[in-house]
């Protein structure tokens, strides 16, 4: 049994054990850590609270003074985000307001704010680069780093140790520091403000991630399980595929997370090496700073709107994520 | 099943000799034990065995065919590993089913196949588990059941019992056993438990330091030992082994301690060390034989009661030797005992070149 095991079970059996067998003393003290803990809790969530209800506000409630914590719910701030809208003059606002009810209710709300709809806004497209990027690359990432990480993990690599640490050393410069050469580089290429060109990079960046990462979960998993597979008549990537795989999953659902996360937020290198065909929504999203009047309702509504794809992967590893690595079998 | 020969196999890892070169043939249904210390390099055989390890040196032959490049999964041999080494997200079933399904056996015939196992190391009430889930035994029964299930050509156990506890253990060591009577099956056993060793092996080969030292039947290697260091590895107590110095038939080994040689001894020795020189006296506890005006005279130290008898530890010159006596017999600290040792089982050996004397020339 690993120690992994036991100290989740010692775990439950504190938080699971009905109150009324806990002594008084260790009541108090579990209910002042459970305070604590939502205080906390909700001092973090405050400026994401603020986001979720400016993302919902009207134009006016949206830059109250002071602030309305209680107000009439609006998509107005969705709809800006996402639809391009020209300005209606006078006459063809009465027309519209006329046939308001052939509207879809999307276009009821731009009539409201004065606008009509007339197609879909560049953010649309700086979701679906963010995607195709984000994605592109923590797929990469989290492959090539699946297969150095065994690699390294179970063969005698020469200079193993020197190359894990150039690899680290890929993610030690910060971004501005080397934006300027990789812009450069990438004119030349042709891989400025390409899908192709941002998938490289942030694969770049995440190897090295990657790599410890899965190295660390690969360690775990010992080698006779594979040896156990090769005697067994298993070929090494059959092996690695039957036996190292459904064992690394927790890890691999670890690094996808992080890959994911610095991949969809990275906003320095959005900047400066896309411009349009292949901008994300980071670098764009403070672009509508600018533009005639501050939409905050449309930026916070951009921004929780991307928040919430990497909630969701996140949720839905949350099993790989939260459960121990528990290797039954072996007793270490 | 079938033979495996090994012939000059070695191992080095860098400058260290993990596996000096060694000869062993390893007959068909054989059950072969590779006993030593830990690091004398019994693991490392094995896993040149298995191909796990590549050997830098040798050898090896599976049924007189040359295996040595050959990748593990092509020589059809089967590996008992010290922790088992169940897959952890398979169930018992999925594991022991394992090794068929590399083969591309039908479903049914898997099925069947499983079950028959199942049945004969009697787990089938535990194949819906996870590893996780079995008890220490259990695993390695379930672990002795995915060797099994393919008929593999041989079997290499790499100390399979030797992480359970001392109750499942004894079961363990029985069941092996009968496995390997029923199955009739060729097999390579690793343990650095003498007793284990004497025990379970058809044949032992003791190790140390990365050397065979001797390769016997378990009577061989305990009553003809091949140097000091088998002499006093294997048993326990090992061999008693006394110092003295042998001059015309006579072994001195203290003021009133002599051994008179049988003539073939003194033969022996004299051709050995060539008219006289210090030599090492050897016999087991059982050999010694207390008797009013034995030859030889020791102190007594301490005496151990050991339930079916007494054991009498003696100082004789700096030594201590351990006799066997029965058990109602006891004596008094520093008393003087005297006692003789069985002829026909009494050893010598050469100090300097730590090997055996052997009586007869061929
Ligand atoms: N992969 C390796 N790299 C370097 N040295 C090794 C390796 N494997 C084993 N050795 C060394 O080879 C020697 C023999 O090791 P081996 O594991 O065969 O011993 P063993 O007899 O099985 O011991 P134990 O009873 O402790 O299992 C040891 O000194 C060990 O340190
Ligand atoms: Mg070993």
């Amino acid at each position: 049994m690993t120690a992994l095991e036991g100290t989740s079970r010692q775990r439950s059996i504190t938080y699971a054990a009905p109150v009324h067998k806990v002594s008084r003393r260790a009541r108090v003290i579990l209910a002042i850590r459970a305070f604590l803990t939502v205080i906390v809790a909700l001092i973090m969530l405050i400026p994401v609270f603020w986001m979720a209800t400016t993302a919902f506000k009207s134009r006016a409630d949206a830059v109250a003074v002071p602030p309305k914590v209680f107000f009439k719910p609006t998509l107005e701030g969705f709809v800006n985000l996402l639809a391009e809208r020209s300005v209606l003059a006078q006459a063809r606002r009465q027309e519209m307001q006329a046939r308001r009810d052939e509207l879809s209710w999307i276009q009821r709300i731009a009539l409201d704010a004065g606008t009509e709809i007339i197609g879909v806004s560049q953010y649309v497209g700086r979701l679906r680069n963010s995607v195709i990027i984000a994605g592109g690359s923590t797929v990469l990432a989290v492959l090539l780093g699946l297969l150095s990480a065994y690699a390294f993990s179970r063969f005698n690599v020469p200079g193993s140790g020197d190359l894990l640490f150039f690899i680290l050393s890929q993610r030690m410069l910060p971004a501005v520091v080397v934006t300027i050469p990789i812009f450069l580089m990438y004119r030349r290429l042709g891989l400025h403000d390409t899908h192709i060109g941002m998938i490289l990079l942030y694969t770049v960046f995440n190897l090295s991630l990657s790599v410890w990462l899965l190295k660390g979960f690969i360690d775990e998993i010992p080698r006779q399980y594979e040896e156990a597979a090769l005697v067994d008549g298993y070929t090494r990537l059959q092996a690695f595929r039957k036996v190292v795989l459904p064992n690394a999953l927790t890890g691999i659902a670890a690094t996808t997370v992080f890959c994911l996360i610095f991949a969809w937020n990275e906003y320095a290198f959005a900047l400066m090496l896309t411009s349009d065909r292949a901008r994300t929504p980071p670098p764009s999203i403070p672009a509508k700073l600018g533009r005639g009047g501050i939409e905050w309702a449309a930026i916070a509504a951009g921004s929780l709107g991307f928040l919430i794809p990497v909630v969701i992967v996140t949720f839905a590893l949350r099993r790989y994520l939260l459960r121990g690595v528990t290797f039954g079998a072996i007793r270490q | 099943m079938a033979t495996i020969e090994l012939r000059q196999v070695e191992k080095k890892f860098g400058d260290l000799h993990a596996v000096k070169p060694m000869d062993l043939t390893v007959h068909d249904g054989e059950f072969v034990v590779l006993l030593g210390p830990s690091g004398c390099g019994k693991t490392t055989t094995l896993r040149m065995i298995s191909g796990l390890e590549s050997v830098t040196g040798g050898q090896i032959l599976i049924d007189g065919r040359d295996v040595t490049w050959a990748h593990p999964s092509e020589r059809n041999i089967a590996f008992v590993f010290q922790f088992f080494a169940l897959y952890p997200h398979m169930t018992a079933w999925q594991n022991i089913a394992f090794p068929l399904q590399s083969q591309g056996e039908s479903r049914a015939a898997v099925k069947q196949r499983v079950a028959e196992v199942a049945s004969l190391l009697r787990i089938n009430h535990l194949l819906h588990l996870r590893p996780g889930a079995l008890s220490g035994g259990d695993k390695q029964r379930v672990a002795l059941a995915r060797a099994l299930v393919r008929h593999p050509a041989a079997f290499l156990m790499d100390e399979p019992i030797g992480a359970l506890d001392a109750d499942a253990r004894e079961t363990m060591r029985a069941e092996i056993k009968r496995l390997h009577l029923l199955e009739h099956a060729t097999t390579v056993y690793v343990t650095h438990d003498q007793v284990e060793a004497m025990a379970m092996g058809d044949r032992i080969v003791v190790m140390s330091e990365a050397l065979v030292q001797q390769i016997g039947t378990p009577a061989e290697v305990y009553h003809k030992p091949a140097n000091l260091f088998v002499a006093r590895f294997i048993g326990s107590p090992g061999m008693n082994l006394v110092t003295g110095h042998y001059a015309n038939g006579v072994v001195h080994l203290s003021e009133n301690s002599r051994y008179l040689l049988s003539p073939e001894w003194n033969q022996a020795l004299q051709r050995e060390l060539g008219g006289e020189g210090k030599v090492i006296l050897g016999f087991r506890s059982e050999a010694g034989v207390i008797v009013e005006d034995g030859p030889l005279a020791a102190e007594v130290f301490t005496s151990d009661l050991h339930g079916a008898y007494n054991m009498l530890n003696l100082s004789l010159n700096d030594d201590l030797v351990h006799i066997r006596v029965p058990r109602g017999i006891r004596y008094p600290m520093g008393a003087t005992v005297r006692f003789n040792i069985d002829a026909e089982m009494v050893r010598f050996f050469n100090p300097r070149t730590e090997a055996a004397i052997t009586r007869r020339v061929r």
